[in-house]
């Protein structure tokens, strides 16, 4: 093959000889999600949609999106023989595509007529494999592949393309060196009929089993239940039964029961039912996209308010951040701090020996210092014991001077937030983030009395999300 | 982890760089969030707008196709169906089953069967021909309406200046 296209589009045509397939295509879209029709379902205004696109449309507002008519997803139709050209389609689109690629470099073709041929000719080799496909799965496919393959150049008399037909008779044209290579190649494909072609990915199944029609498989369909009426707790318990999720509010629940059954009820439609592990799991790329889940990985509401928030995670990865607020706060402090009466600095240095006094080690401390300062450091040495150690680490790189000790506090925070949990860090950023008048009355009662400032390092542990969650918003 | 949304506007997104129509670009501003587009809309010649080049965003929700887009230009457009921060009014932007102004048929509003390219065409043609019926900016209906060689004269001035001439 030249190249892989991931994404199948009818703009591939353009750029080859037999660009007038690029409508051909573009007609064997579904209007919704612009790709393949994937199980096309027939409306009672007799549009044509991708059974999961319609019902989600349907559920949505209850109307067709071509003509704005009324309908209900129960009468729908299965459209088996556009089904039929969308397979046989894809079946040879990728070497037709091919073709007319390497035509195109070559620049032998120009003609316009050709390609109309080309386009009449799918409908054609669609009708022989119809034919075909009643007698026998296998050779259905066979000729489907084939047939397809040969569309854009299986010539009229008129083509003096200097091609010569395969000896074998599986009709497919090619150059005279070509020949030797086919022969092989259609031999083996006689042999492996069974064997699917691997074709672009768009969700469609395989061809060889599309024929399958006659018999449509007796799957219950799912109804939507009459959500006004139904109780939450019998919600719940239906959702245990049908075996999806059921947390959430009730509204929530109603949008994935709708996905729910849009999605089951487009697999009752498919000739290829997936299993309902595959169900499931399109149900949780819903979640995650556009259910529950969905808002978590949004910009405003970042999740910080969920039990299992990480908040280690959201640190590192808001690090720049949080670093910019902590340099503007400090900024902002020293502008301030500059100004007081030298006997306000000295108060508001006095509460801040916990972290001042954590340094010390360093500067070996004393027992006495120690017990002087006040609980904070207390509950540090006490409950972290592995803080020591990082302050001690942390330590040279702090000035010794503690003229300023906001400064102390907001550098010795990354090294507590590294080694230790999460309250270091909340203290660090919390502090900046403080407005202007607290610290004053925060550090006048830690003065007078030392009880509040055990509050102030603990209370975050139990309520991390509620504080990561202001300081993420701002 | 694709979506719906994000596989369709993937989709839309390769048919409108291989193959745009005339005047038009559009794609996301980053390939990794399909969601917010950046598109660029020439003025339609004949009229005062021919020669500029209008940037707009068109912000995505999570459950398009069901739902439109919004638009809104980053530059000062001043047009009867533009409101002054930017945002287009049309038709096809505007939900299903939600007329605000009991001025549009159903069949004008948006469907999921609408693309990002029948939008970007149908806002170049409401730049040439503006609709005054639903005014989204009053002041500039009215001079549109009555005085429209100020009109056309305020239009041209915008147009030199966000070319910087």
């Amino acid at each position: 093959m030249a190249s892989s296209h991931d994404i199948p589009d009818s703009t591939d045509w353009l750029s080859t000889p037999l660009s007038s397939l690029a409508a051909l295509e573009n007609a064997l879209h579904c209007e919704i999600c612009k790709e393949f029709y994937d199980t096309p379902m027939i409306t009672s205004c007799n549009h044509t949609f991708c059974s999961k696109c319609i019902r989600t449309s349907l559920s949505n507002d209850g109307k067709c999106p071509a003509c704005r008519s009324a309908d209900q997803a129960s009468k729908l139709r299965n459209n088996w023989a556009l089904q039929e050209v969308v397979a046989s389609f894809l079946a040879g689109r990728e070497e037709v595509l091919r073709v007319a690629r390497e035509r195109g470099r070559k620049g032998k073709r120009k003609r316009i007529g050709e390609d109309e041929e080309d386009g009449g000719r799918v409908t054609r080799s669609k009708s022989q494999r119809l034919a075909a496909s009643q007698t026998s799965q296998a050779e259905a496919f066979e000729i489907e592949g084939e047939e397809e393959d040969d569309g854009d150049f299986e010539p009229e008399p008129v083509l003096d393309d200097g091609l010569v037909e395969c000896p074998l008779g599986c009709g497919k044209r090619m150059a005279i060196e070509a020949v030797e290579p086919h022969l092989d190649r259609c031999e083996d494909e006689k042999k492996q009929t069974s064997q699917p072609k691997p074709r672009p990915i768009n969700g469609f199944g395989t061809a060889p089993k599309t024929s399958t029609y006659e018999a449509p498989r007796p799957q219950d369909r799912l109804s939507e239940l009459n959500y006004a009426m139904i109780k939450e707790t019998a919600l719940r318990k239906k959702f245990t039964d049908l075996g999806i999720p059921n947390w959430g509010s009730k509204q929530l629940m109603v949008k994935r029961h709708t996905e729910w059954v849009n999605l089951w009820n487009a697999n009752c439609d498919s000739n290829r039912p997936r299993t309902t592990r595959q169900l499931l799991q399109d149900l949780d790329t819903w979640e995650r996209t556009q259910g529950g889940k969905a808002t978590a990985a949004q910009g405003q509401n970042s999740g910080v308010m969920r039990k299992d928030f990480d908040g280690v995670g959201w640190q590192n990865k808001h690090q720049d951040e949080f670093s910019r607020l902590i340099a503007e706060a400090r900024k902002k402090k020293n502008t301030i701090a500059v100004s007081p009466t030298k006997s306000e600095v000295e108060v508001t240095a006095e509460p801040l020996i916990p972290n001042d006094n954590s340094n010390r080690p360093v500067e070996q401390a004393t027992e006495t210092e120690i017990q002087q300062c006040d609980s904070t450091s207390q509950s540090f040495t006490s409950d972290h014991t592995p803080l020591n150690g990082a302050l001690q680490s942390s330590g040279p790189a702090i000035p010794p001077t503690t003229s300023n000790p906001q400064t102390v506090t907001a550098e010795i925070g990354p090294a507590l937030a590294q080694t230790t949990d999460f309250t270091p860090t909340f203290h660090q950023q919390f502090r900046p983030d403080e407005p202007d008048e607290l610290p004053s009355r925060f550090y006048n009662d830690g003065a007078v009395k030392k009880v509040p400032m055990f509050a102030v390092p603990q209370q975050p542990v139990r309520d991390v999300d509620e504080n990561g969650g202001a300081l993420g918003r701002e | 982890m694709n979506s719906v949304a994000s596989k369709r506007l993937f989709q839309e997104y390769k048919h409108l760089t291989t193959d745009p129509p005339e005047g038009i670009t559009a794609g996301p501003i980053n390939e990794d969030d399909l969601f917010i587009w950046e598109a660029l809309i020439q003025g339609p010649e004949g009229t005062p707008y021919e020669g500029g080049i209008f940037p707009a965003e068109l912000k995505f929700p999570k459950d398009y196709p069901l739902m439109p887009p919004t638009m809104r230009f980053l530059a000062d457009v001043w047009h009867p169906n533009v409101y002054p921060n930017g945002v287009v009014c049309i038709s096809i932007l505007h939900p299903p089953g939600d007329d605000p102004n009991h001025y549009e048929q159903a069949s004008e509003r948006w469907s999921p069967i609408q693309s990002v390219e029948k939008i970007l065409i149908s806002v170049m043609s409401m730049i040439a021909e503006p609709n005054d019926e639903s005014p989204a900016n009053v002041d500039a209906a009215r001079m549109w309406r009555e005085r429209r060689p100020e009109f056309d004269k305020r239009v041209r001035a915008d147009v030199r200046k966000s070319l910087g001439l």
